[in-house]
């Protein structure tokens, strides 16, 4: 990231080579569309050359996920949110320790075996709460649950996942 | 007001941009004076940061990382001389001089396409240079589709102008280098992702290309023109110029 602040190029390239595949995957994910997906990408990689310097260290992974994520999501609800509040929000520093601590530790299959063994409900309210750039009473109109129930899966399933990666790291 | 810690869905919300407007007002005042879910937020970021791993990955096209290297090289441009930065609007990068041969040059590569799927149209400002551009091809009225070439071919600009009411397209650029020997400019239009082979194009001694295409191009979703031993016909080699089409 370093070498990015420093308007290195080739640091870019390299990012972009390194994550294109997740990044990619994940913004498609989100907006279900490859030529959203593909703009959401270089979007998300070209405000990582314009604000590098914004980036406050630890893992880069996860800071660059959450930009992808965030643009996504702004992505989905362009018609009806200004993109702003998300965009800074995302690129705030300050829990980078927390990054750094559970990204050494935790692999990527654990991850997905921690999400795949949730019950179905929670898991289904957690990818639409995620994934799906809407918010809570939008999700419990589109499950028909009241919201309240909506709420309780997303709450117990953020707990499960939470005990599940415990055994790797301290969250 | 709320009085008591929210509850952890409703932080995650906050996070998310998930919460009706008079919730996410209370979780705001509170956590402006509550340090003990500022922290609780911090770690919540964390656990949601993990999702994303659950995603299997999937491979863009070269065209992003393309359009990303050409973002960052004019804002590059813009940074180290914006007095001799070229607009962002490409149409006005053209020398209008050269443009007659067009007609010249169009009469001598022609390729034919099936299909009648009319372009979506546009009437530009009469004195705009879309709307000249336009005019030179008899009809005034249409689409101009400009682009930059790619990092293998940085100074070429070219674009494509589709003019209304006929099913015919003209391929223009500028600044483009003699093919090594043996090797020509390729084009080829992608239908479904699948590429079909347009028309070879051929600069002048002075890097012009000017050429017609018979096409429809409503039916094709991508453009692209490689650097390729003659007689190829499947893309591969240099790419010096990629664009989506408005198919």
């Amino acid at each position: 990231m370093q070498a990015i602040c420093n308007r290195k190029l080739d640091a870019l390239d390299a990012l972009y080579e390194r994550y294109k595949g997740q990044g990619f995957g994940l913004a498609y994910r989100i907006t279900s569309s490859r030529e959203a997906a593909e703009e959401v990408l270089q979007d998300a990689f070209l405000s990582v050359w314009r604000r590098a310097e914004t980036f406050a260290g630890g893992p880069v992974r996860p800071w660059l996920f959450s930009i992808i994520h965030h643009r996504a999501v702004d992505y989905l609800r362009r018609p009806s949110r200004p993109a702003s509040e998300l965009d800074e929000a995302v690129l705030l520093p300050g829990s980078q320790d927390v990054f750094s601590d559970v990204y050494a530790n935790i692999s990527r299959e654990k991850i997905k075996e921690a999400m795949s063994a949730l019950p179905a409900e929670q898991r289904q309210a957690l990818e639409l709460f995620y994934f799906g750039g809407m918010t809570f009473t939008e999700i419990a109109q589109t499950l028909d649950v009241p919201s309240g129930t909506l709420k309780s899966r997303v709450r117990l399933g953020l707990a499960r996942l939470r005990t599940a990666l415990k055994e790797v790291v301290e969250l | 007001m709320m009085l008591t810690h929210p509850e952890e869905e409703l932080l995650a919300g906050h996070l998310e941009g998930a919460l009706d407007a008079p919730e996410e007002a209370l979780v705001a005042e509170h956590l402006a004076t509550c340090a003990e879910c500022t922290e609780r937020l911090v770690e919540i970021r964390a656990l949601l940061a993990l999702i994303p791993e659950m995603v299997d990955d999937l491979m863009p096209p070269a065209s992003v990382k393309t359009g990303l290297m050409a973002a960052i090289e004019r804002e590059r441009r813009a940074d180290a001389d914006p007095a001799t930065v070229e607009p962002i609007k490409p149409a006005s990068r053209w020398n209008f001089a050269w443009w007659p041969s067009m007609a010249i040059a169009a009469a001598l590569v022609v390729a034919a396409f099936l299909g009648a799927v009319a372009w979506s149209v546009v009437a530009p400002a009469a004195d705009s240079n879309e709307g000249l551009l336009l005019a030179l091809t008899g009809t005034g009225k249409g689409t101009v589709l400009p682009m930059d070439g790619t990092n293998e071919a940085p100074n070429v600009r070219a674009a494509l102008l589709a003019p209304a009411g006929v099913d015919r397209v003209y391929v223009v650029a500028s600044n483009v280098p003699q093919p090594p020997a043996g090797q020509a400019y390729h084009l080829y239009l992608f239908e479904d992702g699948k590429p079909q082979p347009a028309i070879v194009l051929q600069p002048d001694a002075m890097g012009r290309v000017n050429a017609v295409l018979d096409a429809p191009l409503s039916r094709f979703d991508a453009m692209e023109v490689d650097i390729q031993p003659v007689g190829t016909s499947a893309p591969g080699g240099t790419a010096v110029l990629k664009s989506k089409l408005p198919g």
